[in-house]
């Protein structure tokens, strides 16, 4: 510890910090409030657990699928080399995939515009009665016709309506290994249940078995790969625990899970900027607020139903993980790296997918009708009581998150003087 | 260095006799650089014309196996860019430069290639804000040359062009190398060693407003103090040689020794999607950009080698680059995707083919590379995510002896915009910031400036 | 990273008669020898984007290199006295010129900036091309064009004029040559013509007056009152200096007398290792001078406040940039005061990233460094550079497992009598900054071993960087090389043997008076020795005295 140069209320405040040795990044009289730390995800990853078997069975993607239900010269033809533009094509056809543009001139010329009735403008999106108006001017099916692509496109696909594809779908199996990471959320050990990484029973992660065995999750599993992902992050989670006593052992602390309106920035090295300023999303339904209790530097929430968005390249998903816990470990470097365990909604999760764009899908190896009947067949969650359907899906999602400062609405009217007064007092 | 008052007076004599003087200029000290190499070429105001131009690539590179550990000069050639061996000593390379995307989406293989033309992603490319840098450069330089740029891909398709001068005007490419020959090379060919020179009276008359500024210099040096009138004296000897060097400019330039009317192309086989038909078709078609350079048809060229998500494929292989770059699966031994990195070595040795090609045209004391510079680019770096970090950049020539080649620079992070604001201060365009938001940068590339 | 040094050696042109300013090795604390007085001084960088902004308008772009200014003893507007114009400087100044002239004349700004054109009056265009020389070279010379030249720059129109077949092209052509002559380029001070001799004419003392006070050309008012004659009465000067003070454009001034003061230009050359200090950046790196730029103008223009305070105050500009560096959350995107709380150790301008970041090297600090830094630009020390044999293994190698911090290394470094001499005075104020790294970040250790922060400050011990700054508030040196910095600043030279006693006074009514930065200033514009041509000696001191008692803060 340094030499005695603090103010005496200061250096108590700081003791409770220090004591214990888990050292803190905060290693600074100032750097925010005392007793609270926040942090910004630097992305949030469903994880599950990987195939030991090298040659375990995979879901296929679209053009596996349709590939396989071409008879035999048709199927040789369209395989060989050169020839996938021609098979997308092919299969759009055949399915009556729709896609046009409401921003004409976009997507390297291969969308075409679609025809607007005299009262829809060009860039604005249109409401639920000038689509069904645009879908029928273009000669889409009767109630089809959706927006896609951030509002961009009108489109008709399997991505949009998976349930009129049930075709594609076939071939599809789901993720079979017994280990898997999670948590167990039920608190029971059940027939189909995974053991964790650490041979822990009953973990509950039925969306891994869903979506598990396609090549795009058991890619995204691998952290080597993670790590290279784009940190595009426009609306990064951000959590706040105050009320800390002692980062080590805390019977009680207040986490608040939420959303940014400022992007994740990455410094030099690359890595994402700590201590950098977030300005809240307004929104209030993106505000979460849990207690929780650190046990040996671990921070366990209570469960709570979270909001959070996820946006990222094409997609902005406002995500809903209902009776969702945060588990997560304070760092010697001062992060915070855990995860986020519960059950997300069916509706949320797949409005993920569908803004992939049936393109999209085509393009990974996923098929969103596939992924649509699997998460409906292993959802396991909040039943509903009317349809008797679960509509929730137990699910992990791992994150690594760095110091942060929040900046609430309320602090930026306020002098930041008198905030630091209160601190100091 | 002799006494530069006699050199002057030399000059001033030779202007004065008229206004054309058709005489072969001997070298002078005059016309040396700082290193005494002849004819450094400055643009407008030097004899050899500067020549720029941009080198596209699509899909970008795996960058463990792109990027050299050393910066600076002898940078190690890690796998994929072994090709550029032989080119290396005129090829820079610059890594760690990252776009910036100020919280805009990413929009695959859009927002990376509108972030390093224009200096701003933008969501389509008739969103952008600004034309793109070669349009900035050759609005500079290109009004002096019978072709204001040369747009060229080579895959058939006109529209396989990333140089706009507003989101609605793409500068459509001359898609085949036949096309390119007859339109520079065919009946309306203007050959440079033929032409009648006029000097412009633009430079007469900023060279007489100069003069009239000198004659100030007497009643000046007479109004203040000894120490003051030498460092006026300083002054008036810098608006001496400015004059001298625009009586430079009235005088007819040399002949283009390297230009020779080529015969036509005889046009590749196979399908062009084959990278490696592509890449002799990519071979015609330098050597044709080649001489149309030599032979000062334009100053400003474009060449795309594919286009952004490429569409290039393999013969015997099942899926294409693009493809490839999304679906095959990073190789547990290797570490990396197979496929993509043969595809990613294949671009870097057409790059490699086009460096050679003009390095072995002549002119002036050495090649018409040294009187070039050359910026290619991807739209993004790891194509599997559509990674916008460290776009892969590459420089190549000495811009006259503005640049020195050979060198490795490292980004760190610094924004991408910085290299097209280094390409447009190089090429004489008069900016001194460039680019928006996180990416408004007013900082060169100083490694690599002489 | 360009550093200062503290000696320049200038030679001009070869060819031309050699003439060397040189400053020889000083041991520290002595000033430097004399400046000659100089008439011609070349505008900077900034003073020509300003004046030009203000002639021409804000939207008219300047783009281009300029040819760097050259610092004496630390300051440009000193170094400006010395400098002139190489070739290649001048091809720059050129093209700067046709791009301005490029938008004058373009049709967005022709009418307002040129009005007339050739007509059925004045076919040819001769007395529009009059008029718009006359007007615009008044505010770019900064003085009346004689009527020789005007008649020779509209000859030079009409003959351009007609090789080009336009006359716009042919007026265009003209202020090109205006732009390049070195009646802009240089502020050429011109000597009264009758009266008191010794003194400059009323348009150099408004020239004087316009860049020490706001750093540009003078605006109509002032013109007017140099026309009038109002200048040259010492209640005409008094009110063009109190409303010039009073003008938001005052900051403007004294930001670029701080900036020119602290050498902060150097941070556009400043770059760190992006692994050992991820959180800088070139933005961070320009956000650091404006932080410092703005905390000092607060402080001492809007609160009209203390000079010493700007060691001791907590009150720093912030924005979002900057919050990774400082460790602290802040509010808003663009700039706010954050007020750091009692024994943080943020306190006062030394403990500002701009200095610590900028005199410090790209993965370490410098002690040595920071404290010469200090000395030299806020102390007006020389301290000597070190001798060609050093080697400095011991001090750059971070890796070194038992000197694990840069105080211990720099004690094994310096082995050496002949060393402790210079670096007792750097040292003594640097180590007490090492809880700073690099890139001005809190640390409270390094390599694990918590960092010592005692230092010796003019043979005082203190510990902690609070106490460093209470001893600057607290020293008369510092407020006196402040002063003596303004009075070099305007005047364009350093203070030799005649001028001592003037600046002794100047610092005696600083400290009486509440060491207030607008009132120093004000006495300085004052001073009817801020106006004179010629030798120093030529001036009287009782007319100093009687200028500097009426100046009083208002």
């Amino acid at each position: 510890m340094g030499k005695g140069n603090l103010c005496p209320t200061l250096a108590v405040a700081m003791l409770g910090l220090t004591a214990g040795g888990t050292a803190l990044a905060a290693d600074a009289p100032t750097g925010g409030q005392p007793g609270t730390r926040a942090f910004v995800a630097t992305g949030l990853f469903l994880s599950g657990g990987t195939d030991a078997k090298s040659d375990a069975p995979r879901s296929p993607g679209n053009f596996e699928v349709y590939l396989s239900m071409l008879p035999p010269a048709e199927r040789a033809e369209l395989s060989s080399p050169g020839k996938r533009r021609d098979l997308q094509k092919r299969m759009w056809d055949q399915f009556g995939f729709r896609r046009l543009s409401l921003w004409p001139g976009d997507f390297g010329g291969r969308s075409q515009v679609a025809k607007l009735p005299p009262d829809v403008k060009l860039h604005q999106k249109p409401t639920p009665e000038q689509l069904r108006a645009i879908a029928a001017l273009n000669g889409f099916p009767k109630d089809r016709g959706s927006l896609a692509y951030q509002n961009q496109t009108i489109a008709y696909s399997s991505c949009t309506n998976p349930y009129d594809f049930p075709a594609l779908a076939k071939g599809y199996v789901p993720y079979t290994g017994k280990v898997s990471y999670g948590m167990n959320l039920d608190g029971k050990v059940g027939a189909k249940d995974f053991t964790g990484p650490d041979g822990e029973k009953g973990i509950d992660n039925q969306l891994w078995r869903a979506i598990g065995a396609y090549k795009q999750s058991q890619e995204m599993n691998d952290p080597a790969v993670r790590e290279k992902v784009m940190l595009s992050a426009r609306a990064p989670m951000l959590i706040e625990v105050s009320g800390i006593d002692d980062t080590v052992n805390d019977p009680d602390v207040t986490v608040r899970v939420l959303t940014g309106a400022d992007s994740l920035v990455r410094d030099g090295s690359g890595k994402p900027l700590a201590r950098a300023s977030f300005t809240l999303d307004p929104d209030p339904a993106l505000v979460n607020v849990t207690h929780g209790r650190i046990v040996n530097g671990v921070l366990t929430t209570d469960p709570i139903d979270l909001r959070f968005v996820f946006r990222e390249q094409i997609v902005d998903n406002t995500r809903l993980v209902r009776g969702a816990v945060i588990k997560a470990t304070f760092t010697p470097e001062g992060n915070l790296d855990g995860g986020v365990f519960g059950y997300t909604t069916l509706t949320s999760f797949y409005d993920m997918i569908e803004q992939m764009t049936q393109d999209g899908a085509d393009n990974v190896g996923m098929s969103c009708v596939g992924v649509r009947m699997a998460i409906d067949r292993f959802a396991d969650g909040y039943r509903d009581p009317k349809t008797g359907r679960f509509t929730a899906i137990s699910s992990a999602m791992k994150f690594h998150a760095v110091p942060a400062f929040v900046i609430d609405p309320a602090m930026r009217t306020a002098n930041s003087n008198s905030s630091q007064m209160e601190a100091a007092r | 260095m002799t006494n530069p008052i006699s050199r002057r007076g030399f000059m001033l004599r030779g202007a004065l006799g008229g206004a054309s003087v058709a005489v072969g200029i001997p070298i002078l000290d005059a016309f040396l650089d700082t290193n005494g190499t002849a004819f450094a070429a400055t643009v407008g105001g030097g004899r050899l014309p500067v020549r720029f131009g941009t080198w596209f690539w699509g899909c970008g590179m795996i960058p463990e196996r792109w990027v050299p550990q050393k910066a600076g000069a002898e940078y190690d050639l890690p796998p994929q860019l072994a090709p550029i061996k032989a080119v290396q000593q005129h090829v820079c390379v610059l890594s760690g430069f990252d776009v910036m995307l100020d919280g805009k989406a990413n929009l695959p293989h859009i927002s990376g290639n509108t972030a390093v033309r224009t200096g701003e992603s933008a969501e389509a490319w008739q969103g952008i804000k600004a034309p793109t840098f070669d349009v900035l450069i050759s609005d500079a330089i290109g009004s002096g040359s019978y072709f204001r740029a040369l747009d060229l891909s080579l895959d058939g398709n006109p529209q396989t062009s990333y140089s706009y001068r507003n989101g609605s005007s793409l500068n459509a490419s001359v898609p085949s190398p036949l096309e390119l020959y007859e339109k520079v090379f065919g009946s309306d060919f203007h050959d440079p060693n033929n032409a009648d020179f006029k000097p412009d009276p633009k430079f007469m008359v900023r060279k007489s407003v100069l003069s009239g500024v000198g004659e100030q210099r007497r009643a000046l040096l007479a109004k203040v103090g000894a120490a003051d009138r030498a460092r006026l004296d300083q002054y008036f000897t810098s608006v001496r040689e400015m004059e001298d060097k625009l009586a430079l400019q009235l005088q007819k330039p040399p002949p283009a020794q390297a230009c020779l009317r080529p015969d036509a192309p005889v046009p590749v086989r196979g399908d062009i999607t084959d990278i490696d038909v592509r890449k002799a078709n990519h071979k015609l078609m330098t050597r044709l950009l080649g001489m149309a350079l030599a032979c000062n048809q334009t100053r400003v060229f474009n060449m795309n080698f594919d286009t952004a998500a490429a569409e290039l494929r393999r013969a015997g292989d099942t899926t294409g680059y693009h493809q490839s770059t999304h679906e095959e699966l990073v190789d547990r031994t290797l570490g990396y995707q197979p496929t993509v990195d043969k595809f990613a070595l294949g671009s870097m040795e057409a790059w490699a083919d086009f460096v050679q090609t003009l390095s072995e045209i002549p002119e002036g004391a050495g090649t018409l590379l040294d009187n070039m510079l050359v910026l290619a680019h991807s739209e993004v770096s790891l194509a599997k995510n559509h990674d916008v970090s460290g776009i892969p950049v590459m420089l190549a020539g000495r811009a006259g002896g503005r640049v020195k080649p050979g060198l490795h620079v490292k980004g760190s992070g610094e924004p991408v915009s910085r290299i097209g604001l280094t390409a447009q201060q190089v090429m004489g365009v008069p900016v001194d910031t460039w680019g928006a938001g996180a990416m408004r940068s007013n900082r060169a590339v100083d490694e690599i400036l002489v | 990273m360009k550093r200062c040094l503290s000696r320049m050696v200038l030679v001009t042109a070869a060819g031309v008669a050699g003439l060397s300013i040189l400053f020889s090795s000083a041991s520290p604390g002595k000033p430097s020898p004399a400046t000659a007085q100089s008439s011609v001084r070349r505008l900077t960088e900034a003073q020509h984007r300003n004046v030009i902004a203000d002639v021409f308008g804000r939207n008219v772009e300047v783009v281009g290199r300029f040819e760097p200014d050259l610092r004496v003893d630390g300051l440009a507007a000193v170094g400006s006295s010395a400098v002139s114009i190489t070739p290649a400087g001048l091809e720059q100044y050129d093209a700067i010129a046709r791009h301005i002239v490029a938008q004058v004349f373009s049709p967005d700004n022709r009418a307002r900036l040129v009005g007339c054109a050739p007509g059925p009056g004045d076919p040819d265009g001769a007395t529009c091309a009059a008029t718009f020389i006359q007007q615009t070279g008044l505010r770019l010379f900064r003085r009346p064009l004689a009527p020789w030249e005007v008649r020779d720059d509209v000859a030079q129109t009409l003959g351009s004029a007609r090789t080009l077949g336009s006359f716009d092209e042919g007026l265009a052509a003209t202020l090109v040559g205006m732009l390049t002559s070195p009646s802009f380029l240089f502020r050429i001070d011109t000597p009264a013509r009758t009266g008191r001799s010794g003194m400059v004419d009323g348009y150099s003392k408004a020239s004087r007056l316009s860049f020490l006070l706001w750093n540009t050309t003078p605006d109509d008012a002032l013109l007017a009152a140099a026309a009038s004659g109002a200048l040259d009465r010492p209640e005409g000067l008094q009110a063009q200096v109190d409303r010039m003070l009073a003008s938001p454009r005052f900051t403007d001034g004294t930001r670029a007398f701080f900036d020119d003061f602290l050498q902060l230009s150097e941070i556009d050359h400043l770059s760190k290792d992006a692994l050992i200090y991820p959180a800088f950046s070139t933005s961070v790196a320009t956000a650091t001078r404006e932080q410092t730029l703005r905390t000092i103008t607060d402080l001492l223009i809007d609160h009209r406040g203390d000079y010493r305070d700007l060691f001791t105050t907590r009150r720093f500009a912030m924005t979002r940039a900057l919050g990774p560096i400082y460790d602290v959350p802040v509010s808003k995107p663009g700039w706010s005061i954050y007020e750091f709380p009692e024994g943080d150790p943020r306190v006062g301008i030394l403990t500002q990233a701009s200095l610590l970041a900028l005199h410090a090297h790209p993965g370490r600090t410098s002690p040595t460094l920071r404290g010469k830094a200090i000395r030299e630009a806020l102390l007006c020390q020389q301290i000597p550079a070190p001798p060609a044999n050093v080697n400095f293994a011991v001090v750059q190698d971070v890796n070194n497992p038992t000197l694990k911090t840069t105080r211990q290394r720099l004690e094994a470094h310096l082995d050496d009598e002949e060393c402790a001499s210079c670096h007792k005075a750097t040292d003594g104020i640097g180590l007490s900054l090492e809880q700073f790294d690099g890139a001005g970040q809190f640390r409270r250790t390094e390599h694990g071993i918590p960092i010592d922060v005692t230092g010796k400050f003019d043979k005082v011990a203190f510990d902690g960087v609070a106490k460093l700054g209470q001893l600057f508030h607290d020293s008369p040196r510092v407020s006196e090389c402040l002063v003596s910095a303004v009075w070099r600043y305007g005047n364009g030279r350093n203070v030799q043997a005649g001028d001592q006693s003037a600046v002794d006074d100047l610092h005696r009514s600083f400290a009486a008076h509440g060491y207030r930065f607008v009132d120093l200033v004000r006495t300085i514009a004052l001073d009817p020795a801020f106006y004179t041509m010629g030798a120093p000696a030529t001036r009287s001191l009782t007319a100093a005295r009687t200028a500097m008692s009426k100046g009083k803060a208002s």
